[in-house]
């Protein structure tokens, strides 16, 4: 009897260690992240940059950081929230001089940034250049870790991008001196050709776990509004940037399933934004806003007028709002994304969620 | 009546300040759409990104070992500093990547490409083992001409003339000049100034007949007052040395003015002559009204003024190379560069002639007339 009760004992005690070994070597594996793309995930490096494409000052970050930092919204951005959720710290803008936790990742992301070189060519760091600066981390890394760790560390790390809406904002409000010809489709092609791009130089450094969003309902956004409605006399969504997102949206399911079967390990999640922002742009009641269509800090028709945020112009409850100024998303909003992103169901974000795509070996 | 023209009114007003919104040009012609600009990088230690890694040297001679770019690299990569460069702020502040080295396996020419060479003087005397100004000319020849392969003639032409071209260079001749020549009379000093100020202005004029327009060119710095002479040459107090500053004075005087003669006979061709000199001067003697502790000594070095062989053992690393001027005995901390491309880039009339960086960049070039160039007269 005692013996019996002994061993069940012995049994569960081992059991017990077990799984705190197993725990504690867990909680040492942490994901890097590396983050790339434009406004949407940019947290302060155009605040380096000679453009007029900034939100470095109030109200931009007041509500949480009490003080502008870069991000273009009242306070935390979706990377902000993801690296929160994989138990990183804030990942610091890749030209800060205060980028030292580069073990935990770096942003890249820089506002005004598209696929193509040409879009907003000099005010803004490109996704070429965001990648060239990704090379150095690299190298620096491989100095610093040696190049196994760095080989791990790299192919554990979560490479997240949300690109796209400035490229066919461009293509929208003024067809490209670059390509005066092509036609939607083409445009289309080329921007998700040159994601691609960057994707595949990505996989052969090393990276293997990927986090996208897909364009989202833009055309809906306060400022394209009310440029729409200045420029066309129309009333409601610019259809051309909402039609150029559907495309964009279909292109880059088919390349990302084109990519798994192709590069050796790769894996992504890719957040359906486009369903997730139209929700809350024709529904903000559901889900904790009094206003969708509506900028909280701007000027003209939806507050939309992206120049014109200020400490006057901007409303008295940001969590009120969907968006921000005209274009981007309040903290609240953001913290709703993230939280899809990272643990939402298979409706919303596929062929899995951030956390689930982190855990994979 | 009235409340329709206010509506119009209204509207007009918002369509008129959307126009402003960066995201959009559309009818304004006066805001020309931003272009792509390459950089052309020419010179000494001052702007070398790594060339002098792919050559044989000796340690001394090189940057490519820790604590080099300890700074925003956390890793060597051969500059001459504890992080960026001007050219790799200014770089930045357009958006645009790091413009790599030549020597560097595997580089593409779209953003530019650095030829400078760590050591490098205007003659090749001056350091037979590194790539003399001379040689950088060649090597950008080669680039111009396989880019003419690669991109076509029009499109290669067309960056050529959109681009920067950004040189420094001339320390390292006055350096050999004081060390070789002791005791030469104020004749050969004189001498040695006005060849290197007609080299310099050849040198240009030669790159203007390859299709560039726009050059940025630093003046020479004050050598003689940098921590690394000020110790070999034992000084205490104040003193820099003084030969080498005075021929110096004299050399950035004349280039000003050979270069601001090349205005008006060379069509297109626009520059900005930065003045290093001075600013560097004043950092050095003012450090606190630019945020610096410490002007005198190296961050990272040995001896009087820690300015001997940052990096060689036996060594100091000071802990915050921000608050020091020099990171080695020769050059600038990040901080450093940092002030001076700020400088630079807004600068005023004294600090940038005749035009800023950001009016150098922004200038709309004149395109190359294919038919006509410019021969460089073999006198003058």
């Amino acid at each position: 009897m005692e013996s019996e009760r002994f061993s069940n004992f012995s049994f569960f005690l081992v059991l017990f260690a077990s799984l705190l070994v197993a725990a504690s070597c867990r909680s040492h594996s942490r994901n890097a992240l590396f983050i790339f793309g434009g406004s949407w995930n940019d947290v302060g490096n155009n605040n380096y940059m000679e453009t007029a494409i900034k939100a470095n000052f109030l109200p931009y970050g007041k509500t949480f950081f009490k003080n502008a930092t870069g991000r273009a919204s009242n306070g935390r951005l979706v990377p902000d929230f993801i690296a929160g959720f994989a138990k990183l710290p804030l990942i610091p803008p890749y030209l800060s001089p205060d980028n030292n936790e580069f073990i935990n990742g770096l942003n890249f992301a820089s506002a005004g940034a598209g696929a193509l070189t040409e879009t907003n060519v000099g005010m803004t760091i490109g996704l070429k250049t965001q990648l060239s600066f990704f090379k150095f981390t690299k190298n620096h890394l491989n100095v610093k870790l040696g190049e196994a760790k760095t080989k791990t560390l790299l192919s554990r790390a979560l490479y997240m991008f949300n690109i796209g809406s400035n490229d066919y904002i461009t293509f929208a409000t003024h067809k490209t001196t670059e390509h005066p010809s092509y036609t939607r489709e083409e445009y289309v092609k080329t921007v998700i050709g040159n994601l691609t791009d960057a994707i595949q130089e990505i996989h052969n450094m090393g990276g293997r776990k990927f986090g996208f969003s897909n364009l989202g309902d833009v055309g809906c956004s306060p400022f394209l509004r009310a440029l729409n409605n200045a420029k066309n006399n129309g009333s409601g969504c610019m259809d051309e940037v909402t039609i150029l997102a559907e495309l964009h949206n279909k292109a880059l399911t088919k390349a990302l399933r084109k990519l798994q079967r192709n590069l050796e390990g790769f894996k992504y999640s890719n957040f359906d934004l486009y369903a997730a922002s139209r929700e809350r742009i024709n529904h903000p009641a559901r889900y904790g806003f009094k206003e969708g269509k509506v900028a909280c800090c701007g000027t003209g028709p939806y507050k939309g007028n992206l120049t014109g945020c200020s400490p006057k112009t901007a409303c008295e409850n940001a969590n009120d709002y969907l968006f921000f100024d005209g274009v981007h998303p309040t903290e609240k909003a953001n913290y709703q994304y993230a939280k899809l992103m990272w643990s939402g169901r298979a409706d919303i974000v596929k062929p899995y969620n951030l956390k689930t795509l982190l855990k994979k070996i | 009546m009235a409340a329709s023209k206010l509506t119009f009114n209204f509207l007009l007003l918002n369509f008129l300040a959307s126009l402003r919104i960066p995201e959009i040009s559309l009818c304004d012609r006066s805001r020309q759409p931003k272009r792509h600009v390459a950089m052309f990088i020419f010179g000494d230690s001052i702007f070398d990104a790594g060339n002098d890694n792919y050559i044989n040297l000796s340690v001394s001679d090189r940057a490519n070992y820790w604590p080099y770019g300890e700074t925003f690299f956390h890793f060597p990569t051969g500059r001459f500093t504890d992080g960026r460069l001007i050219v790799d702020l200014i770089a930045t502040k357009i958006g645009q990547p790091f413009v790599p080295p030549y020597l560097q396996p595997g580089i593409n020419f779209t953003n530019g490409v650095n030829f400078a060479s760590g050591g490098a003087g205007v003659f090749y005397e001056t350091d037979p083992k590194v790539i003399s100004l001379g040689m950088q000319l060649s090597n950008f020849k080669n680039v111009a001409i396989s880019m003419e392969e690669q991109i076509g003639d029009k499109e290669a032409k067309k960056l050529l003339s959109q681009a920067v071209y950004a040189t420094s260079v001339g320390a390292n001749d006055y350096s050999y000049f004081v060390d070789n020549y002791p005791n030469a009379t104020q004749l050969e000093r004189d001498e040695f100034v006005n060849n290197m100020v007609g080299n310099v202005t050849d040198f240009v004029k030669e790159l203007y007949n390859f299709g560039a327009r726009k050059f940025a060119i630093l003046n020479v710095g004050p050598r003689g007052c940098q921590p690394a002479v000020r110790q070999s040459e034992e000084l205490r107090g104040d003193g820099c040395e003084e030969v080498s500053l005075q021929m110096i004075k004299k050399h950035n005087s004349a280039t000003s003015k050979a270069i601001k003669e090349l205005e008006s006979k060379l069509s297109g061709f626009k520059y900005s002559i930065l003045d290093f000199y001075t600013i560097l001067l004043d950092m050095i003697k003012h450090p606190k009204d630019y945020g610096f502790k410490e002007s005198r000594y190296s961050c990272c070095g040995y001896g009087m003024y820690n300015a001997a062989h940052c990096g060689i053992e036996p060594y100091t690393l000071c802990k915050n190379p921000s608050e020091y001027l020099f990171f080695d005995g020769w050059h600038p901390t990040e901080h450093g560069y940092w002030i001076l491309a700020d400088l630079f880039w807004n600068g005023k009339p004294s600090i940038a002639v005749p035009y800023n960086l950001r009016q150098l960049f922004d200038l709309e070039s004149t395109p190359i007339i294919l038919s006509e160039e410019y021969e460089v007269p073999h006198d003058e």
